[in-house]
């Protein structure tokens, strides 16, 4: 190891690999509170620079894991043993806008919103939005398959990924599919990285898909005396025709911890609350809404807030927004699940997950993109004790094994990582099982690079 | 003995855990930490730093200078404080983590030592700043515009506007009582000894906007500096001093036009002083605030085209941004900047001990400032001012730097 690190910096430059004791502490985690402390932190600032180290690492057989910045939810980029974290953050160039392609070139360590922003100013959208926007990389949120706010009308951000440079282990650089719209010349391995967690391939430069920016977006947000109405409606929308870009989910006990958190003049005694957003040209847009505010009303919602521009827009989000915080005030901490189910089977899904609630006496608080059929369950814990949290584990594991009964998905766009890989065969036959675990030894033999993620933990006992 | 050194350890490590155990490390302070802009390492971000104090806190912060170094390289601008949503109070953070490592503080003992002598004892200070004052003028130094700094011997990225020839606490100094209808003004050190001609415009102005104003004597430095620096204790006397003589005076409203000092005495003093400060805490008002909830109006607007600043501790801290925007509006045509509330690179003492990262930071500033076209820039915190002069000088920028007290006060005449 210690000669690895030395080569290391022979080759990339000491300012570029850092054993400052500091950073290593710095390193060890994301937004998971999973800790594990790296020997060495590679700072890269280029493509030959992955390239080197992937190779040098490969030789010496030392894990490398790749981490953007730092926001995953799974523990992604959280070193599970001793080895160097390789820091794409600092290869943040946007290379090109293309608006006659409809493209964007880009490194893995821009932040979502510079790529947003930056494309914004010459009237074109990159749609993929996670919460975690401002801050998180287009390299962790490809590595993850983020998917955010706007993914009912546009999808996720494997929707957007045309094309990709990637390293692999062993430091060979290679390039999948084509900056078009469409290309069925082989197997499509793009997708295959999307969403690898980091655990293929390095990916060191992306070719992004950008659409016209919408002219306008309205929203409403509305209050339900019934969770059940709240649900309905999503399916009442969608079946009357619209496509709304946003349409967000918050339930009785979210709603609760907002309100005691932050001044809004909302109504109390609320069991379910529906944000809608659509977007589109001006002359759609305001009809939309009024349709859409009137179907709210007609499936039960006793008020409707309505914003027309883009200040009370941002008023109807910043509510939204107060749910994480607010049950972080209110709890000590939380176990945040995002499974995925059909949509049809919503109603059904949270009947299921208040019964789990119920009978194994814990509180649990459900909010998000429901049209998606993606829940954010939080198994809120009032107490650090480890206790607690693993009580709070066995709840999600009753929670995992109704949503595969439903035909839903453990993790619709927080990963496996870490904390889900044990439950991988909740969902994933034998068979499914083995052919990824074939893939990632096609791709990576000596299962250096961010060994300990996605599969159990009898994949780390394989590569010695 | 002995037992009593290690429950008061067992104290302040105990404290240090509660308070980062709130950190989520979700990572959005990243999105708005100008020093992480700079450096782009984790533990330049408050998450990383943090992360070391925790550490800490369990009494395993690695050995060595550099995590010491790492937690002082912050501006304490607080705008991840201000963006957190978890509500990290990393502002009790950096001063438990400053004060409990003194001893490995990449600041020298003689700056800590240095300034709690001076900014406890204000006949030193008044005497020092006259022998400025003096030398200044001697030097010939006051007829020529702001000079590169000569006070803080390592900064020499700053400009030093002339030394006032007479402190605002000279000129209006009083031991008077007041009512509801009463304003206590809080000068702070640069205001008192550099720019007192904004101070005179900004009390000028609230009385104009039908207050009376009492500026109470025996107010000290609000005590940042010595935070900053790792004193905790000499914070701790300062801001009692400071309770003392503004709330003797029984005003309505306790004002500073100075953007730091009145988020100090807003946000800081209550952590620690307790309750009665933090009730005071709740009658502070920066200047801009005061004005604009007073519904004051200009006599005139003027013919000038002028670009705002957000010093962090206003626009962030106090979660002010529209006051001072709609009092230039009536006053003078506003050129909003490009990232008008980034940090001007200031940060107090941060500037002075890491004048290239400060430097950094700053650039950005300058050019936005430029690209407005505008022929002044006004801000409401005296740091900002003399970070911006400086770096105006610096950059051959032809934009004048003033107070919005001075702004408006133009106005008026």
């Amino acid at each position: 190891m210690d000669d690895l690190i030395l080569r290391l910096k022979r080759a990339l430059g000491t300012e570029c690999v850092s054993t400052d004791p500091a950073e290593l502490v710095a390193y060890a985690y994301d937004a998971t509170g999973l800790e594990g402390r790296p020997r060495a932190v590679a700072h890269a600032l280029n493509t030959r620079d992955v390239s080197v180290l992937l190779a040098l690492a490969d030789e010496a057989r030392v894990p490398v894991y790749p981490r953007g910045a730092g926001s995953g939810l799974t523990g992604g980029s959280v070193p599970s043993q001793e080895g160097i974290v390789l820091d794409l953050s600092g290869m943040r160039r946007i290379v090109s806008i293309e608006p006659e392609n409809l493209t964007a070139v880009v490194e893995p360590g821009v932040v979502v919103a510079e790529l947003q922003k930056a494309v914004e100013k010459v009237g074109l959208f990159y749609p993929p939005d996670p919460a975690s926007s401002d801050f998180a990389t287009i390299g962790g949120t490809i590595a993850e398959c983020a998917g955010g706010l706007r993914a009912f009308k546009y999808g996720v951000t494997r929707d957007y990924v045309l094309s990709l440079e990637a390293v692999l282990p062993g430091g060979v650089m290679f390039r999948t599919g084509t900056a078009t719209m469409k290309n069925v010349t082989g197997y499509d391995l793009t997708r295959l990285l999307v969403g690898s967690e980091g655990t293929l391939a390095v990916i060191t430069q992306a070719t992004l898909k950008l659409i016209p920016l919408p002219e306008s977006a309205a929203a409403a947000l509305a209050f339900f005396k019934s969770e059940k109405e709240a649900i309905e409606s999503v399916n009442r929308i969608v079946a009357a025709g619209f496509h709304p870009r946003a349409l967000e989910f918050i339930d009785k006990n979210t709603y609760e911890a907002v309100y005691g958190h932050e001044k809004f003049d909302y109504p109390p005694g609320v069991e379910g609350t529906l944000l809608v957003e659509v977007d589109g040209p001006k002359c759609y847009v305001g009809g939309a809404l009024d349709s859409i505010v009137e179907l709210l009303r007609a499936g039960g919602a006793f008020k409707v807030a309505e914003a027309r521009d883009a200040p009370s827009r941002e008023e109807l989000w910043r509510f939204r927004k107060a749910v994480s915080p607010a049950l972080l005030s209110r709890w000590a901490a939380r176990v945040n699940e995002d499974i995925c189910v059909p949509r049809s089977r919503l109603v059904e899904t949270f009947a299921a997950l208040h019964r789990i609630g119920l009978e194994q006496g814990v509180e649990i608080a459900n909010f998000g993109h429901l049209g998606d059929g993606n829940i954010h369950v939080n198994i809120l814990l009032k107490t650090h004790e480890s206790v607690e949290r693993e009580h709070a584990h066995q709840v999600a594991v009753l929670i995992f094994k109704e949503t595969v009964r439903v035909g839903g998905t453990l993790s619709g766009e927080h990963g496996i990582g870490m904390t889900k890989a044990a439950f991988l065969d909740i969902e994933l036959s034998k068979t499914v099982l083995e052919l990824m675990r074939s893939v990632k030894r096609l791709f990576d033999p000596k299962g250096i690079l961010n060994p300990g993620k996605v599969f159990p933990m009898e994949s780390r006992g394989e590569r010695e | 003995m002995i037992r009593a050194e290690g429950t008061k350890r067992a104290g302040w490590r105990q404290r240090m855990q509660d308070l980062s155990a709130r950190c989520a490390r979700c990572g959005k302070c990243q999105s708005v930490c100008p020093v992480y802009d700079v450096f782009h390492r984790e533990q330049a971000v408050a998450r990383g730093k943090v992360a070391l104090m925790k550490q800490g806190a369990l009494g395993r912060l690695p050995a060595g200078l550099s995590p010491h170094r790492w937690i002082y390289m912050c501006l304490k601008c607080l705008r991840c404080q201000s963006t957190c949503p978890s509500g990290v109070d990393f502002a009790a953070l950096q001063r438990l983590a400053r004060s409990r490592y003194a001893l490995r503080s990449p600041v020298p003992v003689v700056a800590r030592v240095g300034a709690r002598l001076m900014l406890g004892r204000r006949w030193l200070f008044d005497l020092t700043l006259r022998a400025f004052y003096l030398a200044q003028k001697a030097a010939g130094l006051s007829r020529l515009p702001p000079q590169r700094h000569v006070i803080l011997l390592n900064s020499l990225n700053k400009a030093v506007p002339k030394i006032a020839r007479r402190t605002t606490l000279a000129k209006y100094a009083s031991r008077e009582r007041g009512d509801d209808r009463t304003v206590a003004f809080f000068t702070g050190c640069l205001m008192n000894y550099v720019y007192t001609d904004a101070a005179d415009c900004a009390i000028e102005l609230i009385r104009k906007a039908g207050w009376k104003v009492i500026v109470p004597r025996g107010q000290v430095c609000c005590g940042a500096p010595l935070a900053s620096l790792g004193d905790e204790n000499g914070f701790r006397m300062l801001a009692r001093r400071n309770l003392e003589a503004l709330r003797r005076v029984g005003a309505r409203y306790i004002v500073s036009g100075c953007a730091s000092c009145a988020s100090t005495l807003r946000m800081e003093y209550g952590t620690v002083l307790g309750d009665e400060a933090a009730e005071m805490g709740e009658s502070v008002l920066e200047f801009s605030q005061l004005l604009d909830r007073s519904g004051f109006k200009p006599a005139k607007k003027l013919q000038e085209s002028v670009t705002y600043h957000d010093p962090c501790h206003l626009g962030w801290v106090l979660a002010e941004k529209g006051a001072p925007r709609r009092l230039i509006a009536q006053a003078a045509a506003m050129a909003e900047m490009d990232g008008a509330d980034l940090c001007c690179g200031m940060g107090g003492v941060f500037s002075s001990f890491n004048p290239a990262v400060s430097d950094l930071i700053a650039e950005k500033k300058v050019s936005a400032a430029r690209r407005t076209g505008a022929a002044t820039l006004v801000t409401t915190c005296p740091g900002c001012m003399m970070q911006i002069e400086g770096q105006f000088l610096k950059h051959h920028a032809d934009i004048k730097v003033e107070h919005l007290a001075q702004l408006l006060a133009r106005s008026e005449r």
